[in-house]
C-alpha cells in the first residue's frame, strides 16, 4: 500500500524534502515508519489525515502520515 | 472565532477589532515577539514554520476549552509564518469578555496551552549558530 508523508521542521532539513509517496507493508505504524525512515521515534508526535493519532496507529493505504518533532510555539 | 496565519505583519488593530463587542467590559492581549537574546547567545532572526491543517483543528479545540472554562465572548488568533526579525510579532491572541477575569484567565490558558499543542516550529539563528527550538539531536 501507498502512504503520503509529511515532515516538518529539523525533521524535514534531516530528509531533505517536505513530503514525500512512499510504499509500506500492511501492519505499519507511525512508530514503526519512524523508525524506518529516521531511525528512531523519539520525541515524536504523529498524525494521520491532520489528527494526532496514538504511534501504534495502524496505517491504511491513501493515509497521509505526519511526523511532529517537538514544537515550540509562541 | 478567528484564526489566521499570515506571512506578512500582524495588525493587531484588526485582531483587537475584531474580538470587541458592546457586550464585552474587557479585552486581554498577548503579544508574543522575537527577543534579541535567548540563552546569552544574540538572536538575528527567528524563521516559523506551521502545520496549518493541523494548527487550525488543535487552536478550535484550545478555545473550545478556553469556552468551557471562562465566560469568553470572542477570540482571535493571528500567527506568523516565515522569517522574523528581532522586534517582529509572531503571535497575537486576543479575548474578549463581559469581566475582566474571565478575559485575563482566558487569556492565560490559551497561550499556555498553545506553547504545548499547537504544532509551530522555529528555527532560531543566533551569533552561536543555527537551532530548531526544542530539537535535540535524537536522531
Amino acid at each position: 500500500m501507498k502512504i503520503r508523508v509529511l515532515y516538518f521542521a529539523a525533521i524535514r532539513e534531516q530528509m531533505g524534502q517536505a513530503e514525500a509517496t512512499i510504499e509500506v507493508a500492511p501492519g505499519e505504524t507511525p512508530s514503526s515508519m519512524a523508525k524506518q525512515l529516521m531511525g528512531s521515534d523519539a520525541t515524536l508526535l504523529f498524525a494521520v489525515n491532520d489528527e494526532l493519532v496514538a504511534k501504534d496507529y495502524a496505517l491504511a493505504d491513501g493515509d497521509q502520515l505526519a511526523f511532529i518533532p517537538p514544537m515550540a510555539g509562541g | 472565532m478567528l484564526i489566521k496565519l499570515t506571512s506578512d505583519v500582524i495588525d493587531v488593530s484588526e485582531a483587537l477589532a475584531y474580538v470587541r463587542d458592546p457586550s464585552c467590559g474587557a479585552v486581554s492581549m498577548f503579544e508574543g515577539n522575537i527577543r534579541d537574546e535567548n540563552q546569552g547567545e544574540l538572536v538575528l532572526n527567528l524563521e516559523y514554520e506551521v502545520y496549518e491543517q493541523l494548527f487550525t483543528k488543535e487552536v478550535e479545540r484550545i478555545a473550545a476549552e478556553a469556552n468551557e472554562k471562562w465566560r469568553v465572548h470572542e477570540m482571535a488568533i493571528v500567527q506568523r509564518v516565515g522569517l522574523l526579525q528581532v522586534g517582529d510579532t509572531g503571535i497575537v491572541i486576543c479575548v474578549s469578555s463581559a469581566h475582566r477575569r474571565d478575559a485575563l484567565e482566558g487569556l492565560s490558558y490559551m497561550i499556555e496551552e498553545f506553547k504545548k499543542r499547537a504544532p509551530v516550529w522555529k528555527k532560531e539563528r543566533t551569533d552561536g549558530g543555527d537551532k530548531w527550538i526544542n530539537w535535540g539531536p535524537q536522531i
